[in-house]
């Protein structure tokens, strides 16, 4: 009697563009260990920055749509008082799951990109919010042909793929809450053709500064990757029976609000050396202020056009940007499932993973840099030691 | 909408179709309730799958309409990747269907199947809670198992050394069956944790069962017992909610309130359809919700499972939710549901069919627990004869274990074995390994409590000598703190953290176990650092005793994470870095920092401070640091109270035996599948007759009787002995069906049917009766 094969597993992968994705691109053995592994990173990339903002935001709309929803039209600029509640509400989560600012500093300067994000950024964005923090998924073949014969090892031909999504929004143009919006402006401007009277926008808050436009170090190229998290989350929201022509996605680039004096100085760079793509107008009060600006001095508040203006990026979304999108998606994905088989075959975790031995900053934050084949900072650890 | 009949055609096309018993169940009316008895092996998930797929494409039902939820993570995906792997081949068809008038196809071109709601009840309940909470409401912080017991634990029952109350003590002892061997600190924190969970699940009147009357001088040793439990169980409570943390009990409980209160009313207005799979191991508490979900849609509530595969009562299930299910639904909704019977087995060869009903219907007295009107299952339609169920019987474990050794490499790495009757049992030619086969005992331990191998390691080390060698795959197999590696990773971070055990001795809080356990790490790590080409390894480890940063010019932080420390070592340990198993090991570790940096005042750092702690007199800030470790960190792992997290674990490796708890293989399935029904019996010991033919009662039951008087569920009529024989029949019951093509049932000669140990496993009924004895269902060899 000859034996049957044990039928493999049915389980569909999942992989989200940010957690996976991104954190396979940035390194695939510290991904291993970090992501599938569930290792803790010993020097987290400071997640209590971008907690605080996304949940500051997030928890200040649900009050706002609450009272529209009772009939009350209560739009930001808030008084103090209500701003602080919000404030400790969100930093209390955030200790709960031992997240701390790491400095009174860090801290100071959240309280105030998140007030300038609820005040100056809230007039323009919640009147469209239609939904907060929305869970888009999708399932997709499995891009098995790119994966080695010998690597495949589920018998599921699908995977899903994940997201949240910070807002979807809902304009309808003739609205006249909407004229003069900024949102709606920009969105105008960004998009070579009319406009559906009624449409959705995906928008991500991002809790760092507006990239540089060109490509600065062999790392993942985050206008790409960004780029390819709003095709792939229109595309998922667009099979939603209750949706809207889903014309754009527009990234939020929080920090953009209230610039430290390292970022003013890098724009003041960038903007040199034609590498953004959003700089003061020569002949502007903008470009004056930010010429006449001194390192010593406090940091600079442009005026809010400006600022508006570097924080949002509008990208048009359409059916041939989709596919590509989800084409990347794909690869990434095959490159991963392809380690996982590797991993399965040879009972090694070294040897199987991708690395990516170009991108130092990401090497010099790892906890595996020691014994890791393609990194040689450092061979073996070092003891913890401050300069006496 | 499409028809029935579209829908059949397009599935039919690259599945077969599903059996006239599935189709019943499939096609019941959305709105229609039902209790569907699926025996193993009996497409139990094919049948839910093509009924929520049903009812959206034949019966318009939206995707996020479809709520469906089961017991584990592993089963919730296996669902899920079902529903959208058919779901989105069947759209794929339909779309194409010329059959179909143009509208139909437009509008399944539009159906979204994504939407549809698939998670264990703990995942929706988290959802459910953080999406649709009112402003100012804090989403609950989920804590895992891990924080749960350290905080039991640490607030609990160390604080105020409550642990060593001996009414507590004594009480505690009772419920887990009075035998001292294993008791400790773990166990009894285990204890309280069931406990704690048992409260909730069963919806206990907590006011009335801790109750005592504060005015009678002559409180009995169970009052003085049940006040220090009330105290370890509010200080739980209150380090739960002053820091904002639920655990999965809490968590559950909260969205019952929820909907109670009518707080949900925007999630209960989407849900159409409720499908609960593993119902089985449903609780009191999960029935609430689920009832709660389905009087949102007009009682549209599908359960699913087997009572006969009930493994569960130890985390509180209650079978007889499930088996009593018909009665109970119509007391609340008034009508009954269809009630369907999946019989027909598409997993096993006749033999193992005929051998399991055989085994279901064994015991008259377990009969009665049954759900009513249960048919016998009937192998499929293509079911070959197979092989008789084979069984090895062998004087002692290290001969049973040499014998099975060989059976099992001569199957999987020679040319395969030859049975009495002249059958020769082969792997499969085209790709046939050892991942075909899995032994499954009811415990996979590899040692046991007096330190002598059983069948797993005796396995281990036979067919690790095998030529060529065969390797073993069995995380649960020994304690944690037994396992060489983590004792000396352990044992590293002991002598980097505090050289020489000078702060672990003025720690309180520590019980004795823990500390040999300490002890015994030690020594192994001194000797592993001292070994020949370990001088690095001595040097960082020197430094970090010294807190010495071995550079001049510098000098060593005031606090230091401990993952420092961790990943330092890590890169001397490549069983850890570069060995999947290892991983799952190391995460232990890491979790547990985790769980420090939530719960410590030091957040799982390393301080470096002389100045005395104004909180403990006589301790330094680096003292009070170090005794946080001991507390959190590694004492919590040194005393077994921490398991590893079998779902990093992807699947079971083809190129190992796997060795696995009954309970591990629930819902799996082998071509050939060892049970071992009595390697540990050499005699009928008292001891161990919880295991195979119980005198009374265990733990779980001991919990039942203590508690469900203050339940709505009243007390149990069944005595504790009689549900110990029930669980331990479904035990069996669930083992004997793993297999598809053989079944090898191994134990020692004295518990062959009839012989001197009276054993469930090997064919006697509780009244002390062996059918098996003069009828063997198998075949020796």
């Amino acid at each position: 009697m000859e034996l049957s094969k044990r039928p493999a597993t049915y389980a569909m992968p999942s992989y989200s563009l940010t957690g996976d994705l991104l954190g396979f691109l940035r390194c695939g053995l510290q991904y291993r260990y970090t992501r599938i592994g569930q290792l803790p990173s010993s020097r987290p990339v400071q997640m209590w920055f971008g907690q605080f903002i996304h949940g500051v935001l997030e928890e200040s709309f649900r009050r706002f749509d609450l009272a529209r929803r009772q009939g009350r039209w209560e739009l930001p600029p808030w008084p103090e008082p209500v701003l602080e509640e919000i404030l400790t509400l969100i930093k209390d989560r955030l200790a709960a799951q031992n997240l701390f600012a790491w400095s009174e500093e860090l801290e100071r300067l959240g309280d105030r990109r998140a007030t300038a994000a609820v005040n100056e950024l809230g007039p323009e964005l919640f009147p469209i919010i239609r939904r907060a923090e929305v869970r888009l998924n999708g399932a997709r073949p499995l891009p098995k042909e790119q994966i080695p014969v010998d690597c495949r090892f589920r018998e599921a031909d699908r995977y899903e793929m994940v997201g949240i999504v910070d807002v979807i929004s809902h304009v309808e143009l003739s609205d006249p809450r909407l004229q003069g919006n900024r949102f709606v402006q920009a969105i105008q401007s960004a998009l070579p053709t009319a406009l559906p009277e009624k449409f959705e926008v995906i928008v991500d808050y991002k809790g760092r500064r507006r990239p540089q436009c060109t490509r600065a170090s062999d790392g993942p190229n985050y206008w790409d990757i960004y780029g390819w998290q709003l095709q792939t989350y229109g595309h998922l929201r667009s099979r939603h029976e209750d949706s809207l022509p889903v014309v754009a996605g527009a990234l939020l680039f929080l920090n953009e609000l209230v610039p430290t004096r390292s970022d003013l100085k890098q724009l003041r760079r960038e903007a040199r050396e034609g590498t953004t793509d959003v700089a003061p107008e020569p002949g502007s009060e903008t470009e004056r202020l930010l010429t006449k600006w001194r390192e010593k001095d406090e940091p600079l508040l442009l005026p809010f056009e400006f600022r508006f203006a570097r924080t949002i990026r509008v990208t048009p979304i359409d059916e041939e940007s989709i596919v590509k999108a989800l084409s990347e998606f794909d690869a990434v994905v095959a490159r991963i499932e392809t380690c996982r088989g590797r991993e399965l075959q040879d009972a090694k975790v070294l040897s199987t993973w991708e690395k990516n031995p170009t991108d130092e900053s990401t090497c010099t934050a790892c906890d595996a840099r020691t014994f890791c084949p393609s990194c040689k900072l450092e061979t073996t650890p070092i003891l913890p030691g401050i300069r006496s | 909408m499409i028809t029935l009949e579209d829908f059949y055609r397009a599935y039919g096309s690259f599945r077969p179709l599903p059996n006239d018993e599935q189709r019943e169940a499939i096609e019941e009316a959305p709105d229609r309730p039902l209790f569907i008895v699926a025996g193993p092996g009996s497409g139990k998930t094919t049948c839910l799958t093509l009924r929520i797929l049903k009812l959206i494409l034949v019966d318009g039902i939206p995707p996020n309409g479809i709520l469906a939820t089961t017991f584990t993570v592993k089963a919730a995906a296996e669902l899920r990747s079902r529903i959208l792997g058919w779901g989105f081949k069947l759209l794929d068809l339909l779309k194409e269907d010329s059959q179909l008038m143009p509208v139909e196809r437009a509008r399944v071109s539009r159906l979204d199947l994504n939407q549809v709601v698939t998670g264990t009840i703990d995942s929706i309940c988290e959802q459910v809670l953080r999406l649709h909470r009112d402003p100012g409401v804090q989403p609950p912080v989920l804590v895992d198992d891990f924080v749960a017991k350290t905080l039991m634990l640490r607030e609990g029952l160390l604080s105020s050394r409550r642990f060593e109350d001996p009414d507590l003590d004594q009480f505690l002892l009772n419920v887990s069956g009075g035998s001292k061997w294993g008791w400790n600190v773990g166990a009894k924190n285990n204890l309280i944790q069931a406990i704690w969970d048992r409260r909730f699940h069963d919806q206990v009147g907590w006011e009335k069962f801790v109750e005592i009357d504060e005015e009678d001088d002559d409180r009995s040793s169970d009052d003085e017992a049940r006040r220090v439990l009330s105290e370890v169980i509010s200080s739980y409570e209150n380090s739960l909610t002053e820091r904002g943390f639920a655990d999965f009990a809490v968590l559950e409980q909260r969205l019952l309130e929820r909907l109670c209160g009518g707080q949900l009313t925007d999630f209960l207005s989407q849900i159409r359809v409720v499908l609960v799979d593993e119902y089985q191991d449903t609780n009191l508490l999960q029935e609430r919700i689920y009832f709660e979900l389905a009087k949102g849609c007009g009682g549209a509530l599908s359960v699913v499972g087997d009572d006969d595969q009930s493994l569960y009562r130890f985390r509180g299930a209650t079978v007889g939710l499930f088996r009593d299910f018909a009665d109970r639904y119509r007391s609340n909704f008034q009508r009954a549901p269809r009630k369907v019977f999946l019989k027909t087995n598409y997993r096993s060869s006749r033999s193992i069919v005929d051998f399991v009903n055989g085994y279901a219907g064994l015991d008259p007295a377990y009969q009665s627990v049954r759900v009513v009107g249960k048919p016998e299952l009937l192998p499929g339609p293509v079911a070959s004869v197979g092989v008789p169920v084979l069984a090895m019987f062998r004087p002692d474990v290290q001969t049973l274990g040499r014998d099975l050794a060989t059976f099992i490499h001569e199957v999987f790495r020679g040319s395969g074995v030859t049975l009495p009757d002249g059958t020769r049992v082969e792997r499969h030619a085209n790709g046939g390994d050892l991942g075909d086969c899995a032994v499954l005992c009811s415990s996979p331990a590899e040692y046991n409590g007096g330190g002598d191998p059983r069948l797993p390691s005796v396995l281990r080390s036979e067919l690790g000598a095998k030529l060529p060698a065969v390797e073993v795959f069995n995380p649960r197999g020994q304690d944690l703190e037994g396992i060489d590696v983590v004792g000396r990773f352990g044992g590293l971070l002991l002598e980097c953290l505090d050289p020489g055990g000078l702060v672990e001795q003025r720690t309180s809080g520590l019980a004795p176990d823990v500390l040999a356990t300490f002890q015994a790490w030690r020594r192994l790590a001194v000797n592993f650092a001292s070994g020949p080409g370990r001088e690095t390894l001595l040097e960082f480890a020197m430094g970090w005793a010294n807190r010495d940063p071995q550079r001049s010019g510098w000098s060593w932080p005031k606090s230091v994470p401990v993952l420092d420390l961790v990943y330092g070592l890590v890169h001397f340990f490549p069983e850890l870095h570069d060995d999947p198993e290892g991983q799952v090991y190391l995460e232990v570790f890491t979790r547990q920092v985790g769980a420090c940096e939530l719960i410590g005042k030091f957040k799982g750092r390393v301080v470096t401070d002389p100045t005395r702690d104004p909180e403990e007199r006589g301790v330094t800030l680096s003292e009070r640091s170090i005794m946080e470790l001991y507390r959190t960190f590694l004492g919590p792992i040194a005393s077994g109270t921490i398991k590893v997290n079998e779902e990093l674990m992807e699947t079971f490796p083809r190129d190992r035996l796997s060795i696995l708890s009954v309970h591990q293989s629930k819902g799996l399935e082998f071509p050939l599948v060892v049970v071992d029904v009595g390697s540990d019996f050499k005699s009928n010991h008292q001891a161990h007759a919880f295991k195979r033919f119980p005198s009374r009662g265990g733990p779980p039951h001991s919990l039942e009787d203590l508690m469900r008087p203050y339940t709505a569920l009243g007390p149990e009529a069944r005595s504790g002995r009689d549900r110990a024989f029930d669980d331990l029949y479904r035990q069996f019951f669930v083992a004997f069906s793993r297999p598809q093509d053989l079944l090898l049932i191994v134990g020692l000669d004295k518990s062959r049917p009839g012989g001197a140990v009276r054993n469930v496993g090997t064919g006697w009924s509780r009244d002390g009766v062996c059918p098996w004895q003069a009828n063997r269902p198998f075949v020796e060899i």
